[in-house]
């Protein structure tokens, strides 16, 4: 069968930066698609699945620097012999944040801009978009900053829809879409007949049987594994993109301590966006326990996290917290004060030169002495795997950038702790582990995830959120 | 209206607002402007523009009656004039013309999805490349009101509980450095990103672009022409009117 992605020998580093330096990223990277194949690459948080994927739609290292060794073609043809510009009809991505990619005003814009690019006729053009869109069930006529991070992956997904190249690199795009949209996207995946490279840090049960092919990213290379045999699950467990048999620490907690956060009737609406509505009669966070919040994309899980966390004022209702006796009812600058929010986008909390003046900076203006923040940043570097303290974050992988953000507010000590998609990016089993170590007796977490699996697993109780209500 | 007929439209009241005439007429002018604002888009929308100049008009207001010391004094400190005839006439010229500038294009802006204003621009012979950098632009603008919020959360998420009195007075821009600085850091951050993105649709090639888009043609066009023309004509015999 002839291929559609063929890479011969790929070796690839990063340039050196002050603090950074680079480590050889690939060695020797064999990988031959055949056209109409999906695959799919599973790799741990910082093994390069972004990296490979942008070196195979031709941007690294045209726009990072560095040095590439190999061959990749595409189509027949070397990407390393032709710009980006010139291979939209070849190969397409799915930015792991797709935010950064989108850069209209409208959704039909964002998907019709690749074929204008192309010089199609404006009926064709319409027609492509539109049935792009319809079949993501995404609005014509919606400024894409307005989406729900899902939303905005669906978007994404729809321009490459649109255009339809021959190979789509997916690059962690299953994150943060619910598990209608997944299959729903597999399937539309399936029947489009293009090559598809999809990247993972998790492993979900659609995949199988809806994959052609299963790749291991580690070390530097990709192994093939056959999915479905025991081994194969137990290599799942093993390297992380699986959660154990293990019940994690979460649940022996139990959260038996009464709630430390409740919420009371809350409404919302954003202001010109008439069709949504946040309705919760009652949400209930236990103290030394987990409340898990799942819903589809655009459900209103963030719109409720921005709301217990003080940043949105409902239009009705109250949220009550427990410091150590009755519940008091807060307004938003105490309700800022006690619980911790963890963005979905960790690159909005995190903006300093180096690791240690981002772990510090709330520290600082606590009053602490400056020993005792060394210490505690020390350990904060150990406990979540952080490169070091003088490494510009800036530079750090999409993993790498969610554990600094999650270490942040760990050292800030806040009694409530909410994860926006906290998992995305890390793999489940690390998105526990950081779990664990904000658990606390006195402390309340919730977790906002599309993993129902990790719901059921790290959760003392779960809220199901539909079109802004209780379902 | 047409964007087409609204874009040169602003352009006439830019340069009329810039033009040695009366200040009844400037004022007739911004008042047209100020009824167009209230009836097509609401009092709400007229308040606006208003608002985000305020801090410019009143320094305009303030600072210019001291350097215009002409005509009747009206406050004098010691032998230095502070309010003069010429001042006020200066101080409300100038007012007139920063207002009904910026109503010129809040009118064009807020009436005109940024995707026709682009197609407007190309219209009247604005190569694709100078398109993409205003559409970009005009998408960066909300963007960056976006990521300013967003960065505005994070510091205020992070900051709250440092025992610190709430920022009053200065210290409210002063507490902004750090937020700007942030954004400033981010949006640097992104530019590598949007050139991908943007190589990654097609920018660069050299074959002729279309467009899905299209503004509207014929009937509604002529009339859109035929009422931005009246309007224009009107504006422009004005001058005639109120020498």
């Amino acid at each position: 069968m002839k291929s559609a992605l063929e890479v011969r020998g790929l070796s690839f580093r990063f340039p050196d930066y002050p603090n950074l330096p680079a480590a050889p990223l690939f060695r020797e990277l064999d990988l031959e698609l055949p056209a109409g194949q999906i695959a799919l690459v599973l790799g741990a948080p910082d093994s390069g699945k972004s990296t490979l994927c942008r070196i195979l739609a031709g941007l690294v290292p045209r726009f990072s620097g560095g040095t590439l060794e190999g061959s990749i073609r595409i189509a027949a043809r070397s990407i390393l012999e032709s710009r980006p510009y010139e291979r939209i009809r070849d190969v397409g991505l799915v930015f792991q944040n797709p935010a950064e990619q989108l850069f209209t005003a409208r959704c039909d814009a964002e998907a019709a801009f690749a074929l204008e690019s192309l010089g199609w006729p404006a009926q064709r053009i319409r027609r492509s978009v539109e049935a792009a869109l319809s079949s993501l069930a995404l609005p014509a006529d919606r400024d894409p900053q307005t989406l729900s991070g899902g939303e905005k992956k669906k978007l994404a997904v729809a321009c490459l829809l649109a255009v339809r190249p021959a190979v789509w690199l997916l690059d962690e795009t299953f994150e943060e879409l619910d598990s209608g949209t997944r299959l729903c996207l597999l399937e539309r995946l399936r029947a489009s007949g293009r090559t598809v490279l999809i990247t993972s840090a998790k492993w979900y049960e659609l995949f199988g049987g809806r994959v052609d092919r299963v790749f291991l990213l580690s070390g530097g290379r990709l192994r093939e594994v056959r999915p479905g045999t025991a081994s194969f699950h137990a290599l799942l467990r093993k390297e992380g993109f699986q959660l154990g048999a293990r019940k994690p620490r979460s649940r022996a907690t139990g959260g038996a301590g009464g709630a430390i956060l409740e919420a009371e009737d809350l409404r919302f609406a954003y202001p010109g966006e008439g069709a949504f509505r946040l309705e919760i009669p009652h949400l209930r966070i236990p103290r030394g326990g987990t409340l898990a919040v799942v819903g589809d994309n655009g459900s209103g899980k963030s719109t409720l996290a921005r709301i217990l966390c003080g940043l949105l004022a409902p239009a009705v209702g109250t949220v009550r917290f427990r410091p150590d006796g009755d519940l008091q009812v807060m307004d938003r600058t105490s309700l800022s004060r006690r619980v911790a929010y963890i963005f979905q986008d960790p690159d909005l909390q995190i903006f300093l030169p180096t690791v240690e003046e981002e772990l510090a900076y709330g520290l600082r203006l606590q009053g602490l002495e400056e020993e005792r923040i060394a210490a505690r940043l020390r350990g904060a570097v150990e406990s979540f795997r952080l490169p070091g303290l003088s490494a510009p974050p800036a530079l750090l992988s999409y993993g790498a950038r969610k554990r600094l953000q999650a270490a942040v507010y760990h050292l800030l000590d806040r009694p409530v702790v909410i994860f926006d998609e906290g998992d995305s990016g890390l793999g489940a089993p690390e998105f526990v582990r950081l779990l664990d170590l904000f658990r606390d007796q006195a402390r309340g977490l919730v977790v906002i995830t599309h993993d129902l699996e990790l719901a059921s697993r790290v959760a003392d109780a779960t809220v199901r959120l539909q079109k802004g209500r209780v379902a | 209206m047409d964007p087409r007929c609204k874009l040169p439209l602003a352009v006439l009241f830019t340069v009329l607002f810039f033009l040695p005439l009366p200040l009844v007429l400037l004022g007739a002018y911004l008042g047209a402007l100020s009824l167009a604002i209230w009836l097509g888009l609401g009092f709400r929308e007229l308040v606006r523009p208003l608002r985000t100049i305020a801090p410019l008009l009143l320094l305009v207001l303030l600072l210019t009656p001291p350097f215009q010391r002409g005509g009747q004094a009206y406050l004098r400190i010691g032998g230095l004039t502070l309010l003069s005839a010429d001042g006020v006439r200066e101080a409300a010229r100038l007012a007139l013309r920063l207002t009904g500038v910026t109503f010129a294009f809040f009118v064009l802006l807020r009436s005109t999805a940024p995707a026709d204003l682009i197609l407007a621009l190309r219209a009247f012979g604005l190569p694709f490349g100078a398109g993409l950098v205003v559409s970009v632009a005009l998408q960066y603008v909300p963007g960056l009101k976006g990521l300013f919020d967003q960065v505005q959360d994070a510091h205020r998420l992070r900051r709250a509980g440092n025992g610190a009195p709430p920022a009053r007075g200065l210290q409210v821009v002063r507490s902004l450095l750090p937020q700007l600085t942030s954004v400033l850091i981010l949006s640097i951050r992104r530019i590598p990103i949007l050139a991908m993105a943007l190589e990654m649709r097609g920018v660069g090639r050299t074959n002729r672009r279309s467009s899905m888009r299209r503004l509207p043609q014929g009937r509604r066009l002529v009339l859109s022409s035929l009422a931005a023309a009246a309007v224009g004509l009107g504006a422009v015999v004005a001058i005639f009117l109120f020498p």
